[in-house]
């Protein structure tokens, strides 16, 4: 108990004899140009301080090892290299008179200090934390997740990213490695990690379960946390018996599990939907047009603090010729759009020519007519197009038959006589005609009282 | 007149004069002394760069691309019963009647139940409705109808059980007085889009101010530029819109300049920012003239719309509120919110009983809620409106035996553990149905929720990281959800 205590100061410990030596040998290096005697008569007492330092070191290391949580060769170099250091330096305090040894010593001892230090860091960092690359390991996107065997390319590069830094071959936190089939059925000092069919008695879904505040959590504060989807994975692949061969459409699955797993599939657009907002972000849009616009008390803003792409609204006010052509130079920034309760609408059909961007159109309560529709369908990326209480009737629709991407129209209180609309014509098209009631019945405006 | 400017030029004489300053500095001076030995950062430049004192309206970008433009917040003050309207429990039914098990009080405080009460069946009658297969109750006939819009949160859990502090946890974030409240966070972030209307609407009807009182709509530390701004929604929205008689509308204009001048110099003398914000109001007031008593009267709306809402012009009612807040939204108005008192169903009177005052108070709501839903719908805005509703806490599966005794009515008490709120439009994933309580509809055994998540979820859909939405305020940065809260992803799309 006291032992394991102890051996958690280590990775304090280890920093006090690096810095000791480091100093003595700067200052050492110092003392040929200045102040040799200074140095000199100070260095003796840094020489101690730092075998004293890494004696400590080594003690609370070795008692630290004693937990068991490191791979066994890694330790033991780093244990040699740092019992290599300290024997070394307490040699060289003894010897430090001789000035043949001098050199010798400061070379050896400055070269077991890196290789300790960095043998150090691979245990609690991991191996291939010192590299360039900053990359995350990418894994293999699945084509047809249903195809797909739940445990090798599914459970496996989850377990791979968020669990082997601290359960596998270079650590085994409480004892346990998630990196073999073999290993994660025996568990880890805890007991089972896994109970095939049983979530509740299966410890890694204990843990991926608690709070995030909670100390048993896993992974641990700090670290990268499983997302929902692959936490109801986990959960689903042990209900079903965490088979470590089965494929994805040979267990059972709820409607809530389909959709997570889509999550998996390469190039998966259900799950993250359509934005209205283009992925790539464009260059800035003229502040000197922003400025015009605004005069005019036109509103022109980036849609967000990190995108260059803007949102226009024209706050009720017809915009003049001088404004057009500010709204112009900002065609390729403009995505949503805001005419609602313009008096002429009209007057904006040129614009739409240009301005094709456009996500999302709103020009309700206007004058919009048919006859500016045309304009319409050269908004190609346009998604989402607000009709209501316009002029617009079902012959001006025919216009939008070639937009791919719209996705919504929204018609209520417009020229459109339902009854000669086609819909069958727009099938990708959600049309809004508008006109709900909501049905006033009886107790609305009864009052219920005490039945005496 | 001659005696108060007279007044008004000693006293400003007063600011010069050297008795003055040594009484003022009496405290003042060594406070300033002790404030500057005592602060560790004082070099610490505060920057609360989205507050510009000049415009602090003017609109600005969130941090990522919002899903909704607007908020409608309807709560529900008092705390209505998810046990009579959502959380269908048919195991609490078999247990009506006898003794509330040990386990369930055990180290509990409830605000009035003493003693062991009985379990209460829910009085209700619960039906699946739409694909989604939303529980929803015969309270609400019309609610049913649009379940497929709507999301719950069935596992809303809060740490407060009087209604006060859980108003101000639920709207500002602390369940003690002085932090702003959620608009006003809102309306510092973005801004407003509208020149003539506030960005922050409140509406309250039921007869009542909620408990909390107006703080749960104060801008708390921020500048009270950001408050919220309480309209009536009987006779006019705002009082004294009317220039008064035998001043014309150009007079008013001319001396409102004339005050803007003189705070202007104020300001140019004591540089408080809360003199620029005392301009923008001044500035607000008169533009709201021209534009409130427009978008405020909801009597010019066609009789259809009344007739689906359930609105009569004139009469203070809830409908009425949610018509008008429609109206705010249709006109760039960002964060509205609806109080309506009288939800507290303890039993005590017939108007606080579940089978009795409860009906009538949903009766009150249900149709123009649903009125709501659609008309945003048919109007091109519930995509772009997040509709929240929602009270301050639960209701205790017991009944309530105040004093030991049964209740006059059947009702509930305070329940802080489990309630259900919803989310609707605004880029919520619509007919979802998130967290679970247990069969007694006691505690939330999975996706609990917290006031400080929905704030994160709300806050989301506008745009914002709510962990970096922050104001420096004595020597540390404020956020609406403090130290806590999560968007809840299950919800958002």
């Amino acid at each position: 108990m006291i032992i394991d205590f102890l051996g958690k100061f280590h990775p304090l410990l280890v920093h006090l004899p690096i810095g000791f030596f480091v100093l003595a040998f700067a200052l050492k290096v110092l003392s040929f140009w200045k102040n040799e005697e200074a140095i000199n008569a100070i260095l003796p007492v840094m020489l101690i301080l730092s075998f004293c330092a890494s004696l400590f070191s080594s003690i609370t290391g070795f008692l630290l090892s004693q937990s068991g949580e490191y791979d066994i060769e890694m330790v033991n170099n780093h244990q040699w290299a740092g019992i290599g250091f300290t024997v070394f330096v307490g040699g060289f305090y003894i010897l430090r008179n001789n000035s043949k040894l001098n050199l010798p010593f400061w070379g050896i001892s400055i070269i077991l200090l890196v290789v300790v230090g960095h043998l150090g860091g691979s245990l609690t960092h991991g191996e291939d934390f010192l590299s360039l690359s900053t990359k995350p390991v990418e894994n293999k996107p699945i084509a047809d997740v249903q195809k797909a065997a739940v445990y090798e390319e599914i459970i496996k590069p989850i377990f791979e990213e968020k669990c082997y830094s601290c359960h596998s071959a270079k650590k085994q936190k409480g004892n346990l490695r998630l990196d073999s089939p073999d290993s994660i059925l025996k568990g880890g000092k805890n007991g089972k990690t896994i109970v095939p069919h049983e979530i509740e008695k299966s410890i890694l879904s204990q843990r991926l379960f608690l709070k995030d505040s909670d100390e048993e959590h896993m992974p641990p504060k700090g670290k990268t946390q499983l997302s929902n989807e692959e936490l109801k994975i986990i959960n689903w692949w042990i209900k079903e018996g965490a088979s470590f061969d089965k494929k994805a459409n040979q267990l059972n699955q709820t409607t809530e599990i389909k959709q997570a797993l889509l999550t998996f599939q390469a190039g998966n657009v259900v799950a993250k939907g359509i934005s209205n907002v283009p992925e790539k972000d464009v260059e800035k849009g003229s502040e000197e047009s922003i400025v015009l616009l605004k005069t005019s008390g036109i509103l022109a803003i980036t849609v967000a603090a990190n995108s260059n792409y803007l949102l226009v609204n024209l706050r009720g006010i017809d915009p003049s010729a001088k404004d057009i052509e500010a709204l112009k130079s900002l065609k390729k920034q403009v995505v949503w759009f805001n005419a609602a309760n313009l008096k002429n609408a009209e007057g904006l059909a040129n614009l739409f020519k240009e301005l094709n961007e456009i996500r999302v159109l709103h020009l309700n309560k206007t004058n919009f007519s048919d006859k500016a529709m045309a304009e319409i369908s050269y908004l190609s990326h346009l998604q989402t197009l607000n009709l209501s209480h316009t002029l617009v009737t079902e012959k001006g629709l025919e216009k939008l038959k070639d937009l791919k991407e719209l996705q919504k129209v929204f018609l209520y209180k417009s020229k459109v006589k339902f009854s000669l609309l086609d819909f069958s014509k727009f099938p990708n098209i959600k049309i809004d005609t508008g006109g709900y009631y909501v049905p006033t019945f009886e107790t609305d405006t009864t009052t219920v009282k005490e039945v005496i | 007149m001659e005696k108060m400017i007279r007044e008004a030029f000693l006293r400003h004489l007063e600011k010069d004069t050297r008795r003055n300053f040594l009484k003022g500095s009496f405290l003042g001076l060594g406070g300033l002394a002790l404030g500057s030995m005592m602060s560790c950062n004082n070099d610490k430049k505060t920057i609360n760069s989205l507050f510009d004192p000049q415009n602090p309206l003017a609109p600005k970008s969130p941090h990522f691309a919002p899903k909704a433009k607007s908020v409608i917040y309807l709560h529900m003050a008092g705390a209505p019963s998810q046990l009579e309207l959502f959380d269908y429990k048919p195991e609490l039914a078999k247990l009506d009647g006898q003794d509330c098990p040990q386990s369930f009080l055990e180290g509990k405080k409830f605000a009035f139940i003493r003693g062991v009460p009985k379990m209460l069946a829910s009085q209700a009658v619960f039906k699946q409705h739409g694909q989604s297969g939303a529980l929803i109750s015969n309270y609400l006939p019309h609610l049913s109808t649009v379940a497929d819009d709507l999301s719950f949160l069935k596992a809303v859990t809060t740490d407060q059980f009087n209604h006060a502090p859980a108003q101000l946890l639920m709207q500002t974030g602390s369940a003690r007085l002085g932090r702003p409240s959620m608009g006003s966070w809102v309306t510092y972030g973005l801004g407003s889009e509208n020149n003539n209307l506030p960005a922050f609407v409140v509406l309250t009807s039921g007869g009542n101010n909620p408990d909390a009182g107006k703080s749960v709509w104060g801008s708390g530390f921020l500048p009270s530029v950001y408050q919220g701004v309480q309209c009536r929604s009987e006779g006019d929205p705002v009082l004294f819109i009317k220039d008064p008689d035998g001043i014309s509308r150009d007079i008013r204009k001319a001396s409102i300049e004339a005050i803007n001048e003189i705070n202007q110099n104020e300001y140019k003398a004591y540089g408080d920012p809360e003199i620029l914000s005392r301009i923008s109001q001044y500035e607000m007031a008169y533009k709201m003239q021209i534009s409130a008593p427009e978008v405020m009267d909801i009597k010019s709306e066609p009789a259809y719309i009344h007739e689906m809402y359930g609105t009569k012009p004139g009469q203070a009612s809830f409908a009425n509120n949610v018509l008008l807040a429609r109206k705010l939204v249709e006109n760039g108005v960002r964060f509205i919110q609806l109080y309506d008192w009288g939800w507290d169903t303890h039993g005590t009177s017939e108007d606080g009983a579940i089978d009795i005052g409860l009906i009538n108070k949903c009766r009150s709501v249900d149709k123009a809620i649903t009125a709501l839903i659609l008309d945003l719908k048919q109007r091109g805005l519930f995509d772009e409106t997040l509709i929240v509703w929602g009270g301050e806490f639960g209701r205790t599966p017991m009944a309530e035996n105040r004093e030991g005794k049964p209740n006059a009515f059947k009702g509930r008490d305070h329940h802080a553990e489990a309630f259900t709120m919803w989310m609707a439009g605004g880029g919520i994933k619509p007919g979802i149905s998130y967290g679970e309580t247990d069969e007694l509809g006691y505690s939330a055994i999975s996706g609990k929720v917290s006031p400080h998540d929905i704030q994160a979820t709300i806050m989301n859909q506008l745009g914002f990281d709510h962990e970096k939405l922050t104001f420096d305020f004595q020597g540390r940065s404020f956020r609406l959800t403090d130290v806590e809260g999560k968007v809840v992803k299950e919800l958002v799309g």
